[in-house]
């Protein structure tokens, strides 16, 4: 009785550990470097972005390419998502290579928590790299 | 006729041995992945003292206070930098006339750092790491008229 009670606590135990998400509790973007590969002109970029802040903020989301041009998407799926204390939410971006075979960009997740007052406010900005590669068809 | 029954009772000890140590030596594997990550949190924002002939607003003069942002790594692999800003956010219509802006930044916690200008880029070490910022505009000609006045600094954590 008592082994198989012991065996169910580890079975359970081993289940919730598979079940945790693999990636850290404090972040804003995740992951922070990412390889994609696509056999269009189109790439697809998708990353986890976080509110560490104890009260809801507004993260905005940017994306630049290597010189730190701000870039368009052709998609982007929440632009300004508003996230609660610890929320989380996956942004999928829609880009293009540009004619290029290999195309380097940055996808910012940017929260400024206080704005609007006197002296200067800070925009913290956390940005993922993504090295996307063209393959011939 | 006694005496090989136990032998080969005997012999077969090393095999019923080996069968329960195979038994015993099972394992099950869990494997997890833990991402690169990095989050930064605005601690305090800055102030900007004005100096006396008013053709300089900076958290360096007299009455400012510098600005802080934590910013916490797993990893080995991130970068900090700080965008200066190319107008006031907050000002009257003359602010940005002939102004000029510029920050600086000093690194302590798990980077030590002294104060460099705000575009260096500089890698963080693993842990939390303290970024005091400081900011001033400056007007080359004419002074800063009254009013409120508001710089927004980016602080931008990265991956090269």
């Amino acid at each position: 009785m008592y082994s198989r009670l012991k065996s169910s606590i580890v079975l359970t135990g081993a289940l919730l550990l598979c079940a945790l998400p693999p990636t850290a509790s404090a972040q804003s973007v995740a992951p922070m470097s990412q390889n994609v590969v696509s056999f269009s002109e189109i790439f697809i970029i998708q990353v986890e972005i976080q509110n560490t802040y104890s009260t809801s903020q507004r993260n905005e989301i940017y994306l630049y390419d290597a010189d730190w041009n701000r870039l368009t998407p052709r998609y982007i799926s929440s632009a300004a998502p508003f996230l609660g204390p610890g929320d989380k939410m996956v942004i999928t971006a829609m880009m293009t290579f540009n004619g290029q075979n290999d195309r380097k960009v940055y996808i910012c997740n940017t929260i400024t928590p206080r704005q609007g007052g006197v002296g200067t406010a800070f925009r913290g900005e956390v940005c993922g790299k993504v090295i996307a590669t063209r393959l011939s068809a | 006729m006694k005496l090989p029954i136990r032998l080969s009772v005997f012999a077969l000890i090393p095999f019923a041995l080996c069968e329960i140590s195979n038994a015993t030596d099972q394992s099950i594997r869990f494997n997890g992945t833990v991402l690169e990550s990095c989050a930064l949190t605005i601690g305090t924002d800055g102030t900007l003292g004005v100096s006396a002939d008013k053709t300089v607003l900076s958290s360096e003069e007299t009455g400012g206070v510098l600005g802080t942002v934590t910013a916490v790594t797993n990893g080995l692999g991130a970068d900090i930098q700080v965008i200066t800003p190319s107008s006031f956010s907050v000002g009257p219509t003359s602010a940005d006339t002939n102004t000029t802006f510029a920050t600086k930044y000093a690194l302590t916690g798990s980077t030590v750092l002294s104060e460099v200008i705000g575009t260096t880029v500089s890698p963080l070490g693993l842990g939390a790491t303290v970024v005091s910022v400081n900011a001033s505009a400056t007007k080359s000609t004419g002074t800063f008229e009254s009013g409120d006045y508001e710089l927004v600094t980016v602080v931008r954590c990265t991956v090269d």
